[in-house]
């Protein structure tokens, strides 16, 4: 969900968007932000899973340290999407399954 | 690897305590460059949009991204040299290696000051990976920089001041907020950041804590139980909420990567996060081109951070003989005095004293043969 | 468990320490600084024109309100990082008070709407109305919210909260509201029994025939759990001890 309207900051400046695709679904972003944050944005907290046990990961540290929101992007596997800005057109896979990475 | 630059000082990472050191470098006509991994500087003030403590002469009272922004403009006025999305992945003696913009940089600096900040500790529980568990500090950049909720219903572990602040501005960005969660018998930050979201409703539960989270794939519900006299979980008092996200803000630990990297004498501190380098009254490690501020030297506060910033800013000014003994003794001084009001108090005695003892050390290893300390 | 250390809101000795003399009130507008620990911190000191406020050069001493020099202007409420710091006026009327406090959320009230004062734990205390919204520039997002309120309430409201649309009274006899449920499970009631002894919903006329149910949705919502799960109230445990009993005596056939 997007923060609009704020008490402190302000009305939220929307810069320009964009469509990315994500698992193949188009999703709206605003170019430049975090992959990440257009991803939350749409309410999708699940960004990769475990290659040993398949297990769902999310973002966690959100500042590039700990690799849970690692995905593909534009085919180059592990990219940490928290501190990946938004280009139009992305592609970016999940790796849902688990095991390949 | 492009070819190297020289600068007479070069600081590694632009929050508070990184610009206020070049700052006062330059100021004393040092050749002064800034390089942060991130692409907007500030550090951590850069998320913060609350108004501040401290003194006036501080700053108190104004938002932390004002503070950044403030600290921007006059590091610009003295001509000290910004590179964003600069990671120092390597330090060679007085050698940096820097990834810019996807470009290697080699750069040879004078002097170093190390103003890396501190990230945030991770704690294991049942459910504790799941999608929807995070750093209070990535929910924070994600509400207050890009403008996005990661979640409705949140929980958050610990009630320090970064726990309740975080909370605070969860609520401004519109989000509910369920209970925070303090395992020690009392509230960890100050009293005025509590009853904020205490008057909000939020329930402040000490000597509590997060059994585990649980929920299909990710978080669900937060099961929390109260601690017995033995710090162990009573199973009776297990209750749940239903949370989809839980923010962990159980503390910071002094990122000092580069500082083992070069190789410089280290100190443990509970009190301050953990290893910490080791350094004298000027902020100089035991190497003595390798000054250190801010976080890195003990988790404290903006404030405090820019200060010992300053000090390292005039002191590695002073050690390249830009600047007269007798001028830098003043303004640190100065400087010094402001530190000690700072870390007077309650909340301030036990930083105060850990930061006494790494002196202390210093003194006494430096005593024993550690010629190293005398530049 | 009291005071501001273990639960985020004052006790009754730190209120009493920061309270100004109802005399003092019933004058005319005057600060009310709750800040009891001693943290480095003096903005308040400097905002103040007419030196009302000291804090001195160790900056970790608490604020020392003047009572005679505070006029009232409530300019500290908006430079205070705590805001911690509140007015009370009771020279208005007879009946109410007027409290001012620093709010920073959205959306706002409007002058004359009806909302509920809280106080520092976020309980409903009162009906208040609104009297001014001063979102000045310089306050920069700091909003000063004006409310009157009963007299006999002027030290307990310290926030309020707008009352949502359509907002229902879970118990109608007892009018405790959906919030105030919510908020009693959040703070660890588990039971509609105690949500009962928090709330006092279910404790009025009609014995808690018409809002157990309503209750048990709201704490099943809360906690994630299904309202099945959800114990009922106290009056009806001899019925499920009996019925262990009874099990725990065993039949032959086990
Ligand atoms: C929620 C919260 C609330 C706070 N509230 C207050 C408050 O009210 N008052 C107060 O005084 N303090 C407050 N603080 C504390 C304050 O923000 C920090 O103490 C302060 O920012 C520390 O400053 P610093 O310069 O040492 O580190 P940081 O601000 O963390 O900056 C370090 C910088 O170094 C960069 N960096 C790290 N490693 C590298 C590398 N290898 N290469 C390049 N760059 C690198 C990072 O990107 C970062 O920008 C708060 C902190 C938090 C989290
Ligand atoms: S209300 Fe006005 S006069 Fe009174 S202490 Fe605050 S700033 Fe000073
Ligand atoms: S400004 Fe507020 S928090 Fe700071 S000392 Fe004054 S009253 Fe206390
Ligand atoms: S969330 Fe940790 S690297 Fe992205």
């Amino acid at each position: 969900m997007r923060v609009e309207k704020h008490p402190v900051l302000g009305d939220r400046e929307v810069g320009r968007l964009v469509t990315i695709s994500v698992d193949g679904a188009e999703i709206e972003a605003v170019e430049g932000e975090p992959i990440a944050a257009a991803l939350l944005a749409q309410g999708m907290i699940v960004m990769r899973r475990t290659p040993r046990f398949g297990e769902p990961r999310g973002v966690f540290c959100g500042i590039g340290r700990c690799t849970d929101c690692a995905m593909t992007v534009d085919g180059v596997p592990n990219v940490r999407t928290c501190v990946t800005p938004v280009k139009a057109g992305m592609v970016i896979t999940s790796n849902l399954k688990g095991g390949g990475e | 690897m492009a070819t190297g630059q020289t600068f007479d000082i070069v600081v590694v990472g632009a929050g508070p305590a990184g610009l206020a050191a070049a700052i006062e470098a330059a100021k004393r006509g040092a050749r002064t460059l800034v390089v942060d991994e991130n692409n907007k500087p500030g550090g951590q003030l850069f998320k913060q949009i609350h108004k501040f403590f401290g003194s006036h002469e501080h700053r108190a009272g104004v938002r932390g991204y004002d503070i950044g922004r403030q600290l921007l403009d006059e590091a610009a006025k003295c001509g000290v040299e910004v590179w964003l999305d600069a990671v120092v992945h390597g330090l060679f003696d007085s050698r940096l290696a820097v990834l810019h913009a996807g470009r290697q940089v080699t750069v040879q600096a004078g002097r170093i000051i190390l103003a890396t900040g501190a990230s945030e500790n991770a704690v294991a529980f049942p459910g504790s990976t799941l999608p929807g568990v995070m750093g209070a500090g990535a929910i924070q950049t994600m509400i207050n920089v890009h403008r996005v909720l990661p979640g409705k219903r949140f929980v958050m572990l610990g009630s320090g001041n970064v726990g309740l602040i975080v909370c605070y501005q969860l609520m401004q960005a519109g989000a509910e907020v369920l209970a925070v969660v303090e395992a020690m018998p009392s509230i960890g930050g100050y009293g005025v950041h509590a009853a904020k979201i205490r008057r909000a409703g939020v329930p402040i539960l000490v000597g509590t804590t997060i059994s585990r989270v649980v929920g299909q794939g990710k978080v669900e519900a937060v099961v929390l139980a109260t601690l017995g006299p033995d710090g162990r979980i009573d199973p009776q008092s297990e209750r749940t909420l239903a949370a989809d996200t839980v923010g962990l803000a159980v503390g910071l630990t002094p990122l000092t990567e580069l500082a083992w990297m070069a190789g410089c004498e280290f100190f443990f501190s509970p009190k301050l996060g953990g290893h910490l380098p080791l350094h004298d009254e000027n902020m100089l490690t035991s190497l003595p081109y390798l000054y250190v501020a801010g976080d890195i030297t003990g988790v404290e506060e903006a404030s405090t951070a820019m200060e010992e910033g300053r000090l390292a800013g005039i002191a590695a000014a002073e050690s390249l003989g830009l600047v007269e003994a007798a001028a830098a003794a003043t303004d640190k001084a100065a400087v010094r005095q402001r530190i000690d009001v700072l870390r007077s108090g309650p909340f301030g005695e036990g930083r105060r004293l850990a930061k006494a003892e790494i002196l202390q050390q210093q003194a006494l290893r430096s005593g024993q043969g550690g010629e190293s300390w005398k530049a | 468990m009291e005071g501001v250390k273990l639960t985020g809101a004052l006790s009754a000795d730190e209120q009493a320490s920061v309270f100004p003399p109802n005399e003092r009130a019933e004058r005319g507008p005057v600060a009310v600084i709750e800040c009891v620990q001693q943290i480095p911190c003096n903005p308040c000191e400097k905002a103040c024109p007419f030196g009302a406020i000291e804090v001195g050069p160790d900056i970790t001493n608490l604020p020392r309100l003047d009572l005679d020099k505070c006029r009232g202007c409530g300019l500290c409420l908006s430079k205070c990082p705590g805001l911690a710091i509140f007015l009370v006026d009771a020279s208005k009327s007879a009946t109410e008070a007027l409290v001012m406090f620093p709010y920073e959320y959205l959306p706002l009230p409007a002058p004359d709407e009806i909302v509920d004062g809280v106080d520092r734990t976020g309980r409903f205390v009162a009906k208040a109305r609104v009297v001014k919204v001063d979102t000045g520039a310089q306050r920069e997002g700091t909003t000063i919210v004006t409310l009157a309120v009963p007299k006999q309430t002027m030290h307990d409201v310290r926030s309020m909260r707008l009352v949502a649309p359509g907002e229902v009274f879970l118990c109608r006899c007892c009018e405790v509201s959906e919030t105030e449920v919510r908020q009693a499970v959040r703070e660890g009631a588990k039971t509609v029994a105690a949500v009962k002894m928090r709330t006092r919903a279910g404790m009025g006329l009609c014995q808690g025939r018409t809002c157990r149910r309503l209750i048990s949705r709201v704490i099943a919502e809360e906690t994630g759990q299904s309202p099945a799960d959800i114990l009922p109230p106290t009056s009806r445990a001899p019925v499920r001890t009996l019925s262990l009993e009874a099990l725990a005596g065993g039949d032959d056939n086990e």
